[in-house]
């Protein structure tokens, strides 16, 4: 069987996509100063949500605005924790990640009678929102280097005592960001139940981590972030092909090798925001 | 007061009736309740022996079984204690090939406490393990293969590269190729048993391989495998453990067949045995030709032609004839194992 072919590039964006919508999510939030571990939960909360709506509703363009609604209300939940309570981020992120896996194996026995699976449900093309991503890849990268909102973001992140003298109001901001990274973590979880037509409690399974480190590997950048999201989705397909000639110990591994790899070469270089993980504290400025 | 002691009385016997009757605790493998598969049948086995002992004793189903769904498999020996410290409990039934290490260190320590475990070998006096010949009813799925496919290959999608999973592969393997001797079996695994998305993936990898049926042993991740079938009509899938076209229903329509593992009979069979008094510890081996019946089977087709062969709830589009011819063959086979004629080799 020929293991390169153009059939893999598009496997490769199809496996991804999830990622990639994690890693541009989490890079809005940490370019504001905030870390959200939470992406994981929030991604699996966007699934849960598509689910039941899509069961409810029978509209899978309203299960999709819901898992968008659902992400951001963590997001937002997340940012008062964060922003205002002063809570430690990363603490507050795993909060949210506990809370879903518990939530999606108690709201599936209420709507299915099933634990930790949905039935079929109605389902959108899942290109539709491969096309929404890449489009929006391009647009952050325009917003956050192009235009005076993306500069304003950067500063939060980096210097939040100069944004709020040059009159940017930096909790808000923050809070924005954080929505909107809930918003994109809900897209990835939207994007993963039209993919399979169903929910399942494990469907995440680590994807939103690996968008963490996408975007670390990206360099807080959205593009290059994409290509590392696009790098993993890569290697996971071409392990799959690999399997009839290597053991599939050695490459079901791929992925995560290259992970520390990548992480362990790029780590050194990557312009992490100054003022990431700490608190702003207003009169202290 | 004479109502207060006639209360009294009858809550005192009542009481001494509660101690009387047996009970049942039940430690469930991590994956939980709701697979509809494994830990469900093993939830099911011991609520129908449950069912029994509360009718004959007058008691609620909830007096007779307790269960519990460890979220850890450091969780096992913590339920073991628990449950056998009491001394209540007329048999531990325990789900799952990894209870076997925590079990067989735990178990010495309550020699009168009578265990038992499912798919895995604890070796202590006072546990029966009970195992299946998975690569039994994996070479009846082969047969089917063998005589659906067009294209003579056919795939398998694993949960993990292990022994019991290599099982599957190689008792698919071997019925595929009974029938037809030039086919060919490719397999993948995706490494977790709850991956779906990586499971689809990896079905159409190898449909786009050349495989027309394909064999799913990878628990909820091979639910990806029915949905790739989807996307062809002329693409099937077989599931695992349950009728598959029954628990996953959506999907009737490309589960030709699906391998059964009747952990419920094994699970319902060794509590009616400690009930009945003939329960002893050792290893039981369920397979086609265990007296019990309980081992192992396929179900395929509208037909209940045998007890090994049983009506699946398939919706799938086959014509009659080759429903009949596919039946006429698994019987050949089943017989075939029996007699012995059919040895199927694993590693």
């Amino acid at each position: 069987m020929d293991v390169l072919s153009l059939d893999l590039l598009v496997v490769a964006l199809r496996l991804a996509t999830p990622v990639a919508f994690v890693a541009l999510g989490e890079l809005f939030s940490e370019r504001a100063g905030i870390i959200n571990i939470g992406v994981e939960g929030s991604a699996l909360a966007g699934a849960l949500i598509a689910g039941i709506v899509a069961h409810y509703s029978g509209s899978a363009w309203l299960a999709l605005a819901a898992a968008v609604g659902i992400g951001m209300l963590l997001g937002f939940i997340h940012a008062i924790w964060c922003v205002y309570l002063r809570a430690n981020h990363v603490v507050a992120g795993a909060a949210v990640n506990i809370l879903v896996a518990g939530l999606a194996l108690f709201l599936t026995v209420l709507v299915w009678d099933w634990r930790g699976r949905s039935a079929s449900v109605v389902s959108l093309d899942p290109w539709i929102l491969v096309w929404l991503l890449l489009v929006l890849v391009v647009v952050a990268q325009v917003f956050l280097f192009r235009t005076r909102w993306g500069l304003r973001l950067r500063v939060v992140g980096e210097h939040p005592q100069a944004a709020d003298t040059a009159g940017i109001n930096v909790y808000r901001t923050r809070v924005a960001y954080s929505v909107l990274t809930g918003a994109l973590c809900g897209l990835a979880g939207a994007f993963l139940v039209n993919n399979l037509g169903r929910f399942t409690a494990g469907m995440v399974g680590g994807r939103g981590f690996i968008g963490i480190a996408a975007m670390v590997v990206g360099n807080y950048k959205p593009i290059p972030a994409f290509l590392a999201a696009y790098l993993f989705g890569f290697v996971d397909a071409l392990q799959m092909r690999l399997q009839d000639v290597i053991p599939s110990e050695i490459s079901m591994m791929l992925p995560y090798v290259l992970t520390v790899i990548v992480l362990a070469g790029f780590l050194g270089k990557a312009n992490v925001p100054a003022a990431l993980g700490k608190p702003y504290i207003k009169e202290q400025g | 007061m004479r109502k207060l002691l006639l209360v009294l009385a009858v809550v005192a016997l009542a009481a001494t009736v509660a101690v009387g009757h047996p009970k049942i605790g039940l430690i469930l493998a991590t994956g939980g309740l709701g697979d509809r598969s494994f830990n469900d049948m093993g939830y099911w086995g011991a609520e129908m022996a449950a069912e029994e002992i509360a009718e004959q004793y007058g008691v609620s189903v909830d007096d007779v079984l307790d269960y519990v769904e460890p979220r850890e498999i450091a969780d096992y020996e913590g339920y073991y204690r628990e449950f056998a410290r009491t001394g209540e409990y007329d048999i531990i039934v325990c789900i799952g090939f990894d209870h076997a290490e925590p079990l067989e260190f735990t178990a010495p320590d309550y020699p009168d406490q009578k265990f038992v475990i499912v798919d895995d070998v604890a070796d202590a006096d006072n546990v029966a393990s009970v195992l299946f010949n998975d690569q039994e009813a994996a070479f009846l799925c082969g047969v089917v293969a063998g005589m659906i496919s067009d294209t003579g290959k056919a795939g398998v999608l694993g949960g993990m590269d292990i022994p019991l999973i290599r099982r599957f592969v190689d008792g698919f393997t071997q019925g595929m190729q009974w029938v037809d001797a030039d086919a060919e079996v490719m397999s993948r695994f995706v490494g977790a048993w709850n991956d779906p998305t990586l499971g689809m993936e990896l079905s159409r990898e190898m449909y786009r391989a050349g495989a027309d049926i394909i064999y799913g042993a990878a628990g909820g991740s091979h639910l990806g495998t029915f949905v790739a079938a989807e996307d062809s009509a002329d693409r099937w899938a077989i599931g695992t453990d349950v009728d598959q076209a029954w628990s996953v229903p959506e999907h009737s329509d490309v589960i030709i067949a699906s391998g059964l593992k009747r952990v419920d009979l094994a699970v319902y069979e060794e509590i009616m045995k400690v009930i009945d008094g003939t329960w002893e510890p050792g290893v039981i081996q369920y397979g086609l030709a265990t007296e019990t019946r309980t081992g192992h089977g396929i179900a395929f087709g509208p037909w209940d032609v045998s007890e090994y062969i049983q009506a699946s709830y398939s919706t799938a589009s086959l014509p009659n004839d080759v429903v009949r011819d596919v039946l006429l063959k698994l019987d050949e086979a089943v017989q075939g194992i029996l007699d012995g004629t059919i040895e199927i080799e694993v590693e």
